[in-house]
């Protein structure tokens, strides 16, 4: 094999070969100007509208309170369902159109195909959806409030909701690689978000800790994160458990999708 | 075995899916810079073949290495090394021409952005696309396409190339061009391509594998391929009454056959001898002793390529 004079064959080794080309497409891809302000307009509309919406309606000294509660609320079901959206077809588009194969025929790994996506969409959706829009709520709120809102536990809140969406990014992407058709990919991650909502009050009800099992639960530390209000939750647990249920998700897609023929 | 002279070496290898076999005990060796044409009815184990050569899909049985690398366990070494169009290439449909060759060429290369630039505008120029380069894929037609496919196989001078259905969405000039590359490839790289265009086979290829039913059923030169592999065959084309030479050369000890058809007025002798030596010698004297007939040709039978496959074909069925 021929190099032509100042091209090096490349050197990488392991998982990492292919991860910087297959990045640097799906950042090509993902992380455009034209679907940064289609997807921040969206997300403004549905998230900032509300908040404003919310402001609005609200009178007196609850203001802030309703308002934030309302954004996170919001932000909590939305959010993570434009994440399934966004990541449902990532990698089934990508094996029905045979563009996997055709990947996967070169000297790529199959860890860096699954770990580009992870890092890409989960990067591009945080970013635009929960830190972009977060900056224009609390912009929103601080203006509403006559005066800056605490800054950091406003911040706190949306790292907890960051956690939350990038486990469902982990659990959709572990789908890809289990069916081949997207109703089972999108309306799973879809009915686990909303059928927690009911889960955790149910929960609640049998005991206090037990909805700290579950990642939904972080919409309600993010609330009390943002708002400072006291609380007996014990914050590690709910954050300790999603994160690890993310990386056995991420693992278990990388499992599923080495085993994969195409 | 395994040294680079060899560069493809299967040993048994086997694919089943549930209660198909799609390749069954395969034993195949590929040496170096041959053009190897793989051939076989649709269902034959072509594809899944160059796929678990690729490691794209895993072996149920047996074992296989590429450059001396097994298959299953350095599958990316393997792909370091080799360029593959698939039968149906497919692309991101966004990319253009440029672009996709651009990503493609740098899962082999990293370097200066120039030299990237200038080894793909090479590859463009090379397979007729210089002037739709920076068109989106989802507009290329089917033989554009294809190109473009032959393109990105070759983008890194590939020790192996391996080719499933080449030609087969491409017009007469593309074909030949195709084959063309070919042949020019054939000094440093090795390769394998499958195809139902016998012709182009028997034009480019060095070694023949016919593939049916998941078995190997023939491995061999062309030339012997050509040749037949039921004993050599002599045609005469006779005028007049030739029963009286006929029953002369039906006696001989080296005839094992004589198949008689007629034609325009002519006979037409198929005559199939165990010893060639004296065919040569002897067959036509014989034939043109009886006076009443006259021999207007007389040759050693060649077979087409298409001919030899089907005789392998219809005999591994009757197996």
């Amino acid at each position: 094999m021929t190099n032509g004079g100042e091209l090096q064959l490349i050197r990488e080794q392991g998982w990492r070969i292919g991860f910087v080309n297959l990045m640097r497409r799906e950042i090509s891809r993902r992380f455009s100007m034209r679907n940064w302000l289609i997807q921040g307009v969206i997300w403004l509309v549905l998230l900032n509208l509300v908040l404003a919406l919310v402001l609005e309606a609200e009178e007196g000294g609850q203001t802030i309170t309703a308002g934030v509660t309302a954004f996170i609320l919001a932000t909590s079901v939305l959010a993570p369902i434009g994440m399934v959206v966004a990541a449902h077809g990532a990698i089934i588009n990508e094996k029905k159109a045979g563009t996997a194969a055709w990947i996967l025929s070169k000297p790529a790994s199959r860890i860096a195909f699954i770990l580009s996506k992870f890092i890409t969409i989960g990067l591009g959706f945080v970013i635009i959806v929960i830190f972009l829009q977060g900056l224009i709520a609390y912009t929103q709120l601080s203006v509403f409030g006559g005066g800056l809102i605490p800054a950091f536990p406003f911040l706190g809140a949306l790292i907890l909701m960051a956690i939350n969406v990038i486990f469902y990014l982990s659990f959709t992407l572990f789908l890809g690689t289990i069916f081949e058709a997207r109703i089972p990919v999108l309306g799973i991650p879809i009915g686990l978000i909303i059928g927690q909502v009911f889960l955790l009050a149910f929960l609640g009800n049998v005991s206090e800790w037990l909805p700290n099992l579950f990642p939904g639960s972080l919409s309600d530390m993010a609330i009390q994160t943002a708002l400072e209000s006291s609380t007996s939750a014990p914050w590690i647990l709910p954050v300790f458990v999603t994160l690890s249920l993310t990386a056995l998700f991420v693992y278990l897609a990388i499992v599923r999708f080495r085993s994969q023929e195409f | 075995m395994h040294t680079e002279a060899v560069v493809v070496h299967t040993d048994g290898l086997c694919k089943s899916y549930d209660t198909i076999n799609a390749v069954k005990s395969l034993d195949l060796s590929i040496k170096k810079n041959s053009i190897v044409g793989f051939l076989g009815p649709n269902g034959a184990g072509k594809t899944t073949t160059i796929k678990l050569l690729l490691g794209l899909t895993r072996p149920t049985g047996g074992s296989a290495t590429v450059f001396g690398h097994d298959i299953v366990k350095d599958s990316i070494e393997i792909r370091k090394r080799v360029g593959y169009l698939a039968q149906d290439p497919c692309f991101y449909e966004y990319m253009t021409a440029r672009e996709t060759l651009r990503f493609v060429a740098r899962f082999y290369f990293s370097g200066p952005q120039h030299a990237i630039e200038q080894r793909v505008t090479d590859t463009l120029t090379n397979i007729g696309l210089e002037h739709h380069a920076d068109r989106p894929i989802r507009g290329f037609s089917t033989g554009e396409r294809q190109r473009l496919g032959i393109g990105q196989a070759c983008i890194n001078s590939p020790d192996l190339l391996i080719l499933d259905e080449p030609a087969s969405s491409l017009d007469p000039m593309g074909r030949r061009d195709v084959l063309e590359l070919l042949l020019e490839l054939r000094q440093q790289t090795t390769v394998i391509y499958s195809t139902h265009i016998l012709d182009d086979v028997q034009r480019v290829s060095d070694m023949v594998a016919i593939l049916n039913r998941g078995q190997l059923v023939s491995f061999s030169p062309i030339e012997q391929l050509l040749s037949g592999n039921s004993g050599t065959v002599y045609s005469l084309v006779i005028k007049g009454d030739a029963s009286q030479a006929q029953a002369n050369v039906a006696s001989q000890p080296w005839v094992s056959s004589i198949e008689v058809t007629s034609e325009n007025g002519q006979t037409i002798w198929q005559v199939k001898v165990t010893d060639d030596k004296a065919a040569e010698e002897q067959l036509l004297t014989l034939a043109m002793s009886d006076g009443q007939m006259t021999v207007c040709e007389f040759k050693r039978k060649e077979y087409e390529l298409e001919e030899a496959f089907m005789q392998i074909l219809d005999s591994s069925d009757n197996d």
